[in-house]
């Protein structure tokens, strides 16, 4: 990201909006807001988009990226009334921001996927826009829900526990609720039906791997609007999860052209600063670094936030969670990415988590690693890198930070996947802290350039699913008809073999005091005789609770009946906890370990 | 002929890691590497091709699974129109 790019939080002092301003090195008169897809589809494009507003910043447009009310680190969550209305106002109070802060004229609205529709909402109520770009955009809602709840269908997930409480009336959509209220507002939008123009111009990226529909720009000649329609690569690639998605570079550069050539240089006319009747009034405060959120009726628990930057190059970027008037002694609390997803954490865990620990005392440090989220790379490496020998270093400075907190006499850090990895790779390397959660971690002895499809994880599953297969009598048929992969089941079984027999030998070589490298088990008393607390927390079918068992051996019980290592395991939850009835349970089983005081040893 | 249109589709949008043509009607197609997303477009392709829309009881995993599957399916919603 460029170093201009500013964190900042506007809006209604209420309902505090995040965001970032990419601001351009010259002055200009246009601006541009970039509107979010929704949820899961947000959190894969989060790097995305910011090469959006980089590539607009640097043609000379300021640009704002910011996450709509009840979404990422604004205000609220997405069980609020009236979502659809939110996230439309939110797209007004991004479009004053970028006028006034950004100081440009005439702004344009660039909506991906969700965001199309809503910066088109949006559009129809103001007359001051310059242009849209809509890139996939969903044009009829009633189908985009409907997309939805096929992907949802699609994940194949275990059948939802009896015991567990599900809510009526809402639909999950990948680790996000789509409450009755916000399906229905939705489903009634029809973009080819709205009365009045959404911008003078517009352009139109379609996908490039679906029929296109006439419609929509269709309706938009006929009001008049100079439609540019493009039909690129990219928006596939761009939604293939967090760790996966490729910045769709042909959309990004056709952006930018059409910005240059097409909006800033035109004469179209277009209102200037007055509003119109359907704009919200002015309420929103000057942008600011820090925020206060108050859940609704319940001031006791007000938590500030401020975007941070916690090291003297500017490079790490986290939000903090707070209390106004912290108590005497407490925790500091790190949660690091898991995976490649930036610091909200999946399903947008990590907020919900650092604002209940704020309410109680504690101070949280969501972070995004070096590369990944808003942190910059290091100097000379790729952005978007997980396992990192560098991670450490950067757990350390969050650590210390953490530290010079008031009040902090007790660190903790913790992440889902390569986040708890990390966290437990910084407590061997020797960084101090107190205790480290790992939730559901793939590996513990990442190697650089290990395929995924390589590491230990897939080799113990894969096992697990051919030794359960066993005892199944169509497996058994399949397999006479020579329907089974005999080479991929003996090479699979061979590699647990080989799994099963190092940790032995391992186990073997330590009792003769002998050091063999990658041995979880000596990293386990290790990490432990320096007083560190650890917590495991797994979905019950993910590979990491008998990876555990194999790579720690004997070594897990034992620390396990010390007390200074501890098992938590959820039944029918999978690798990033989607289900949105596990929610409740993964924040149970955290708060059990992390709610109270310190221990106040220091 | 349908398994034919079908297997242009998943050569398209299934992101499989195996050629379609190599594969049975009877191959199960997350096996042969379609994610959950992949199995969406295809989905939407083949809406679009067979002019056929699936209803909400339709949209489940299995109908997705193979090839045969999908054919099956989409004779049903296209009987008698």
């Amino acid at each position: 990201m460029t170093s201009s790019a500013t964190p900042l939080y506007f809006g209604p002092p209420e309902r505090p909006l995040f965001g970032w301003l990419h601001r351009a090195s010259a002055a200009s008169s246009l601006g541009v807001v970039v509107c979010n897809p929704f949820g899961y589809e947000a959190i894969c494009s989060h790097r995305s988009l910011r090469h959006f507003c980089e590539a607009a910043a640097a043609a000379g447009f300021p640009a704002l990226r910011f996450d709509y009310d009840g979404t990422g680190d604004s205000a609220g969550d997405d069980r609020d009334p009236a979502r659809l209305a939110a996230w439309v106002k939110s797209v007004h109070h991004a479009v004053d921001l970028v006028r006034r802060a950004g100081e440009v004229e005439r702004v344009v609205l660039v909506g991906v996927r969700l965001g199309a529709m809503v910066a088109t909402l949006a559009a129809v109520e103001r007359d001051d826009l310059a242009g849209l770009v809509a890139i996939a955009p969903v044009v009829a809602g009633k189908g985009h829900l409907r997309e939805l709840r096929a992907l949802q269908m699609a994940l194949n997930r275990p059948p939802t526990p009896s015991d567990v409480v599900v809510e009526e009336g809402v639909q999950e959509a990948l680790g996000f609720p789509l409450t009755a209220d916000t399906k229905s507002a939705i489903s009634a939008v029809d973009l080819t039906k709205l009365a009045a123009r959404p911008a003078p111009a517009v352009l139109l990226i379609e996908r490039d791997d679906l029929p296109a529909s006439d419609a929509w720009p269709e309706r938009l000649t006929a009001q008049d609007v100079a439609v540019d329609r493009l039909r690129l690569p990219g928006y596939t690639e761009m939604m293939l999860g967090a760790q996966d998605a490729q910045v769709p570079e042909a959309m990004v550069a056709a952006t930018t052209d059409w910005l240059r050539s097409r909006v800033a240089s035109s004469s179209v006319a277009t209102a200037t600063a007055a509003p119109s009747a359907a704009r919200p009034p002015a309420t929103a405060s000057a942008p600011a670094a820090h925020a206060r959120f108050t859940p609704a009726g319940d001031p006791s628990r007000t938590v500030e936030e401020r975007a941070e930057f916690i090291d003297a190059d500017r490079r790490l970027f986290g939000i903090v969670s707070t209390i106004a008037t912290p108590p005497a002694s407490r925790k500091g609390l790190l949660l690091l990415n898991a995976g490649s997803v930036h610091h909200i954490g999946s399903n947008r865990l990590y907020v919900t988590l650092a604002r209940r620990w704020a309410a109680l005392g504690h101070v949280v440090l969501r972070l995004d690693i070096s590369g990944i989220g808003d942190s910059r790379p290091r100097p000379g490496q790729p952005e978007n890198i997980v396992y990192t020998d560098d991670a450490s270093a950067d757990i350390a400075a969050a650590l210390g930070f953490l530290r010079r907190q008031p009040g902090v006499v007790e660190v903790h850090a913790l992440g889902l996947c390569s986040g708890g990895y990390n966290a437990f790779k910084a407590a061997v390397a020797g960084v101090p802290l107190d205790g480290v959660v790992l939730i559901n971690p793939l590996t513990f002895f990442y190697k650089p350039g290990m395929p995924l499809e390589a590491a230990p994880h897939l080799v113990t599953s894969e096992a697990s699913r051919y030794a359960r297969r066993m005892y199944s009598f169509d497996a058994w048929k399949k397999l006479l008809r020579g329907d089974v992969k005999l080479d991929a089941l003996a090479r699979v079984m061979v590699r647990r073999v080989g799994l099963v027999a190092r940790g032995r030998a391992r186990a073997l070589a330590r009792q003769a005091g002998i050091k063999i490298g990658d041995d979880l088990a000596l990293e386990l008393q290790d990490v432990t005789r320096k007083k560190i607390a650890l917590r495991f927390l797994f979905a019950a079918g993910d590979p990491g609770v008998s990876l555990l068992k194999t790579q720690g051996g004997a070594t897990v019980d034992k620390l396990r009946r010390q007390g200074q290592l501890g098992i938590d395991v959820i039944d029918g939850a999978d690798h990033t906890f989607t289900p949105l009835w596990s929610h409740p349970l993964v924040i149970a089983s955290l708060a059990a370990h992390l709610d109270g005081p310190p221990l106040a040893r220091k | 002929m349908m398994i034919e249109k079908i297997r242009k589709i998943l050569k398209d949008h299934g992101r499989l890691n195996k050629d379609p043509w190599a594969l049975d009607e009877a191959a199960d197609l997350y096996q042969a590497g379609m994610t959950s997303h992949a199995s969406v477009n295809v989905m939407l392709a083949l809406e679009g091709e067979f002019e056929i829309e699936f209803p909400d009881h339709l949209l489940k995993r299995s109908v997705f699974e193979s090839m045969g599957a999908m054919r099956d399916t989409i004779a049903g919603l296209t009987k008698g129109s």
